[in-house]
């Protein structure tokens, strides 16, 4: 049996979002990064019982880090990657609004 | 703002204070803003997280804190609205407060007692000695001059009673071993006074310089006599002044002749007396006050002043005290202190007692001309404020037992120093 998808990863709270959140209803979310726009409206819709007009995405590649390790008085450069991830800006219906400080929010 | 008043007892107040939220939201809107100042969240300058994100995490903080400063403000503003005034730091209980909600709590404090005065206008009674002196005290009072005066001749002939010794005191233990580092160079003792008398007395008679003798000596607190060796230097004998003119010239310019100088010496005696007559009035008429003011005294008010005492010997002696038993041992003294301080305090006000700037000026000027040479330093010392409020205290103080005296049924007593002397010989000889 296929394992349950979690679609909304974590809301995205910054400064700006909350900004956004106040003048215009758009929210912002962390999602599943194989998930289309339709799924997605159809999950916020279901989770905060709200009715969504416009779904943005976009994919926001992960950062490549590079670190030193100091291990056995050898010096050790090491590089990798951050996950790549999806953000969804959701706008909602006017009249609707989530309360993401309120709210359980899926993480 | 709602304030309940309650009397615990005669010095001990209780508060239920209630302020509704809508006086509270600008105190809790302003500790929002000052908490957000310093938070830092990823995603966010400093201070711009939205307020309903700050509270959901730290709302809980935030109303304590809330709570805290609006208490401190409101519980001011009660005592205010009361007209009261705590004498110790209030013990906060019962306090609740949520966001939307009033804040409420109880503060329990002590104030100064109240109590009522008795009716002493009309029935203070006090006894006054008034003490009649006579030639036997001239006589002690001249010996005792001629004794501090008195020139010292060395003696060849062996020491009697009464002479004086200048000796070294090497301290022995049971054995007759001298004990080391317990040994007083160079010490006077008189031949027969005290502890060098009776038994003692046969073993310093007849001491020429370089003489050596054993003595036993005992001490305080403890069973057994020590021995101590006296290595002899001098032999000195007194050489009391005669009472002559010169003698009297030097202490009395005032005086001519004998006659004179003990009449003079007699007026001093009387004023030391008159004086000391004066401290018991006071202190009889302190004791009818207190015998009868209803008054219980504040535990936090005996324990301030007992706690700056004792801050004064730490810092005087720099040693360890016993806090504990000094504590038990200053309590009656202290709530005798603070009683009649509080007591004063009502008779001065209820009589109108007070003192001017003229007056203290007045008694400076007074205590300046007697001061002779120093006067100099006598007027600095009267500059600071502080000495002044204690002039202007002790001049208070004067008015008042005056005052007190005058209301009061006063009975003289005569008291002759003669008696006073049996008793004290009484006393000696038990």
């Amino acid at each position: 049996m296929e394992k349950k998808r979690q679609i909304i990863i974590r809301p995205i709270m910054t400064e700006k979002m909350s900004r956004l959140e106040d003048t215009q209803r758009k929210f912002a979310f962390q999602v599943d990064s194989s998930i289309n726009k339709i799924e997605i409206k159809k999950a916020i819709e279901k989770k905060f019982n709200v009715k969504v007009s416009n779904v943005h995405t976009m994919n926001i590649k992960g950062k490549s880090k590079s670190m030193t390790i100091r291990s056995g008085g050898r010096v050790i450069r090491t590089s990798g990657r951050r996950a790549n991830w999806k953000k969804a800006i959701v706008t909602l219906q006017e009249g609707f609004k989530i309360d993401l400080y309120e709210s359980e929010v899926a993480r | 703002m709602n304030v309940v008043l309650k009397e615990i007892n005669s010095f001990t107040r209780e508060i239920i204070v209630e302020v509704p939220w809508e006086e509270l939201e600008t105190i809790f809107a302003q500790t929002v803003t000052r908490f957000s100042r310093n938070l830092s969240i990823p995603g966010f300058r400093k201070g711009k997280v939205p307020k309903r994100m700050i509270l959901q995490t730290f709302r809980a903080d935030l109303e304590t804190e809330c709570a805290e400063t609006a208490l401190e403000e409101y519980y001011q503003k009660a005592l205010r609205e009361e007209g009261i005034t705590p004498i110790n730091r209030a013990e906060i209980n019962n306090m609740e407060f949520q966001e939307g909600n009033p804040l409420k709590f109880k503060a329990t404090f002590e104030v100064e007692p109240y109590f009522k005065l008795p009716n002493y206008r009309r029935k203070l009674k006090v006894k006054k000695n008034s003490y009649i002196p006579d030639e036997e005290d001239v006589d002690n009072y001249i010996n005792d001059i001629r004794q501090q005066l008195a020139e010292l001749r060395t003696v060849e002939s062996g020491s009697k009673e009464g002479h004086l010794l200048l000796v070294d005191m090497q301290e022995m233990d049971n054995s007759g071993v001298p004990i080391i580092g317990r040994k007083v160079e160079d010490r006077y003792i008189k031949v027969g006074e005290g502890i060098f008398g009776g038994e003692n007395l046969n073993r310093l008679t007849g001491l020429k310089s370089g003489d050596r003798t054993f003595i036993n000596i005992q001490r305080q607190n403890e069973q057994n006599k020590v021995g101590f060796e006296l290595t002899v230097k001098n032999v000195h004998e007194e050489v009391l002044p005669e009472i002559d003119e010169k003698f009297i010239k030097n202490l009395d310019k005032n005086a001519s002749n004998v006659e004179e100088f003990r009449q003079n010496i007699l007026s001093v005696i009387q004023s030391r007396l008159d004086r000391k007559a004066n401290v018991l009035l006071h202190e009889t008429i302190i004791d009818y006050f207190l015998q009868n003011t209803n008054l219980e005294v504040p535990p936090s008010m005996i324990d301030t002043y007992i706690d700056g005492i004792i801050e004064d010997k730490k810092n005087q002696n720099g040693e360890k005290l016993d806090e504990e038993k000094l504590r038990e041992e200053l309590k009656s003294s202290t709530i005798r202190s603070i009683k009649w301080y509080l007591i004063r305090r009502v008779i001065i006000k209820e009589e109108n007692l007070s003192v001017s700037d003229e007056e203290v000026s007045e008694k400076v000027e007074g205590i300046l001309e007697k001061a002779g040479k120093e006067a100099k330093e006598a007027r600095r010392y009267y500059k600071k404020p502080s000495n002044r409020a204690r002039l202007r205290d002790d001049i208070l103080d004067e008015k008042l037992f005056n005052l007190l005296e005058s209301l009061a049924k006063v009975n003289e007593v005569k008291v002759y120093t003669k008696d006073l002397r049996k008793q004290r010989n009484m006393s000696l000889n038990l």
